[in-house]
């Protein structure tokens, strides 16, 4: 027999979208039992109120404040009383037998599974939104062939490195004591930081491609602009990093990721005439140089000055001041889920290659003779470029 | 003989309008032998019981007294004396449509064999200037919420209006009827189509099965009314704890903080001056009349067991959990 599933929806924004997925998935909760769950993560468009009067069986938390979506989502998995959950975006609207082929899927589910990763499509249907991801080589991770036919994403059973915390069912248990989604960060890979410690504790995650919703697109992260969620990408990233790799790839990988780093700073500023002064040689004498006799009348030669604006580099550096002012927390973390480890990340990368992706400004290093030292020679990277994991177009 | 269809009114001091409906059942377009028409005067003062029992009716009027007993125990007791398979629910102050019957005996036989009840539209009467309080009141939730219905095929259950519902007599009797313990028109209805939703039964809505909704509703009133429901609905919540973030209880439990005196002003001035951008204040001034009936519900004895001496029936109204 299937068992019963909580569903948990996280809201911020966009009312009209969250009350289009609630009036699917409340049908698909009524014919399949279970309940539905809402976290108002202090939205201001009053959607409790109208969830209470329209969804009356959905149970609403309402949050004072905005408390990110990883923390909305233990919020909402704390007060769940099934068996399993699941997490939809809140602008994910589910297709025909998606609730009833994730409580399948979960029923099905090996001893060494608690976790299945739904399909994500496009608002039409037709191409991929999310099926399948990868992890690259600093942490960063991308859902892979987005914008490809909706069909072509893999069967049922296939494993996946993680689900997208936008549609994904796990064991209630099995989250809680594998420490669930990290609500340090906020928002953005979560879901790959809890996907790569499920195979790191031994299990594994299963794809389920008739569990598919349809996503609208998303208001929150719109909302966040180009600096909140570039730091928290930023920031999650290398939080990624740190806390999962054993000590082999964090050795191995960490000058890479590191020199990744100051070579985009270096390319993102390089953009901004605020840091022209960057440029300067450093032999020469400033523009604003005085003479002697200026000098002795007090004339105080003009200072170099760097004024960023670049929205990334900022998030950049924002994101690199974060971790390392919660570099004790992450260290903590990185002992705890090492001390846990089961399966060595070969293993894990020998299923899912990390992969090295040019994707900033700055990263045509990589394929330069001066980044090849930093590249491990015993641990392969697989090279990819963004047309390949966007072939619909970004 | 018996008749496909009853229609079970409950009435209490409503002789100003009682007539209407009834002359407006008289002219419906399915024959006057196609249904019975069952009222019940729940101890009303105005003369209502003689007035049943001398009106004259093309269809078969039957009428009932007793005690003040409050719309639950009322309309239970129109089902039990009606005839008919099909119950049609309507208010003492709403009057149908001519096509009214017509559209609830349709949209059954076009569904035979599902588990249905059917929801018509209540709205205002075509003479009245519907300000803009009026109109969200009956649209969003408050008292009635028909613009927040998505699927009309599957309408969830605090959708149940009983001044506008049809069922089968059998789903009303499967469900064990009104509970009785709620004194007055609030919450009531949403109870039993909470029970009858876990049997199993959908609400179909039927926009065209359209009552006119005869009644003086003012900002104050309804405020009233809400902290009323708010009462009622700690007998709701002592009867199923698993709707208490349906029913507001953390909320209510939590104390929130009254409502500024500046909101008030405000939502009574939009009430007033009918401004309509005034639902948010409207909705939140509403809340928190709903909010502090359900606190000192909670606080004052278990649920249960309450009586209170004026048993209003409105005109069986829902009761939305309020802004």
């Amino acid at each position: 027999m299937s068992p019963s599933v909580s569903v948990v929806i996280v809201h911020l924004r966009g009312r009209e979208r969250l009350l289009r997925t609630l009036e699917e998935v409340s049908r698909q909760v009524a014919r399949e039992g279970g309940e539905l769950v809402v976290v108002d993560n202090g939205s201001r468009e009053g959607a409790p109120e109208e969830i209470r009067r329209r969804f009356p069986r959905a149970r609403v938390l309402s949050q004072p404040t905005n408390r990110g979506f990883a923390a909305g989502c233990l919020v909402g998995a704390e007060a769940a009383a099934s068996e399993w959950l699941v997490f939809l975006n809140d602008d994910a609207i589910p297709e025909e037998g998606w609730l009833a082929s994730l409580r399948e899927a979960a029923g099905r589910l090996p001893s060494d599974a608690f976790t299945v990763a739904g399909r994500l499509l496009d608002r039409t249907g037709s191409r991929i939104d999310f099926t399948d991801g990868f992890l690259v080589f600093d942490g960063h991770a991308f859902a892979d062939r987005v914008g490809a036919p909706a069909d072509s994403g893999g069967g049922p059973g296939d494993e996946r490195l993680f689900a997208c915390g936008g549609n994904m069912l796990v064991e209630r248990r099995e989250f809680f004591e594998s420490g669930g989604f990290d609500p340090g960060y906020f928002a953005y890979l979560e879901d790959v930081d809890f996907g790569w410690r499920q195979w790191i504790l031994g299990h594994r995650v299963l794809y389920e491609p008739r569990a598919t919703a349809r996503h609208e697109g998303g208001a929150t992260g719109e909302a966040l602009g180009l600096y909140n969620r570039g730091y928290l990408i930023e920031k999650n990233a290398w939080a990624t990093a740190y806390k999962n790799f054993d000590a082999e790839h964090l050795r191995e990988l960490w000058g890479a990721a590191a020199t990744a780093f100051l070579v985009r700073i270096d390319a993102m500023i390089r953009r901004d005439p605020g840091a022209a002064s960057l440029s300067r040689d450093p032999y020469r004498e400033p523009a604003g140089a005085v003479g002697p006799l200026a000098r002795w009348l007090g004339v105080r030669a003009a200072e170099d000055s760097i004024r960023i604006d670049d929205p990334l580099a900022i998030a950049q550096l924002r994101a690199l001041r974060a971790v390392l002012e919660g570099a004790g927390g992450l260290a903590e973390s990185r002992a705890r889920v090492q001390q846990r480890r089961v399966r060595p990340d070969r293993e894990i990368f020998a299923r899912f290659p990390l992969r090295i992706v040019p994707t900033y400004p700055g990263d045509e290093i990589f394929s330069t003779p001066f980044f090849a030292p930093f590249l491990p020679a015993a641990l392969p990277l697989a090279p990819s470029r963004l047309e390949e994991i966007f072939p619909g177009g970004a | 003989m018996s008749r496909a269809i009853s229609v079970v009114i409950p009435t209490f001091n409503r002789l100003e309008i009682l007539p209407r409906v009834l002359e407006a059942l008289a002219a419906q377009t399915i024959g006057a032998e196609a249904f019975e028409v069952i009222a019940v005067n729940d101890g009303s003062t105005d003369g209502t019981e003689g007035y049943l029992a001398g009106h004259r009716a093309p269809f078969a009027l039957r009428g009932f007294s007793q005690a003040n007993a409050g719309p639950a125990a009322a309309r239970n007791r129109g089902v039990r004396e009606a005839q008919g398979d099909l119950v049609v629910f309507l208010g003492d102050d709403t009057v149908p449509e001519p096509t009214f019957l017509e559209r609830h005996a349709e949209a059954h036989r076009e569904r035979s064999g599902r588990k249905i009840a059917v929801l018509g539209y209540t709205t205002w009467p075509t003479e009245r200037r519907v300000t803009p309080f009026l109109h969200h009141i009956n649209e969003y939730g408050l008292q009635f919420g028909y613009e927040l219905i998505g699927d009309r095929e599957a309408v969830p259950f605090n959708f149940f209006y009983t001044s506008n519902i049809s069922l089968p007599r059998a789903a009303f009797d499967e469900a064990g009827g009104f509970d009785t313990t709620f004194p007055d028109a609030a919450w009531e209805d949403i109870e039993l189509s909470y029970r009858l939703s876990r049997a199993g039964y959908v609400i179909v809505y039927e926009p065209r099965a359209v009552v006119r909704h005869h009644h003086d509703i003012t900002f104050a009133s309804f405020r009233r009314r809400q902290e009323r429901s708010g009462r009622a609905a700690a007998i709701f919540y002592g009867k199923h704890p698993e709707l208490g973030d349906f029913l507001g209880v953390d909320r209510a439990s939590n104390r929130p903080p009254a409502v500024p005196a500046w909101v008030r002003l405000w939502a009574s001035l939009c009430e007033k001056w009918e401004i309509p951008g005034g639902r948010r204040a409207i909705d939140r001034v509403l809340t928190g009349d709903y909010l502090r009936g359900l606190a000192v519900a909670l606080d004052a004895a278990p649920p249960g067991g309450r009586t209170d001496p004026s048993r209003g029936h409105g005109t069986g109204e829902a009761s939305g959990t309020g802004g």
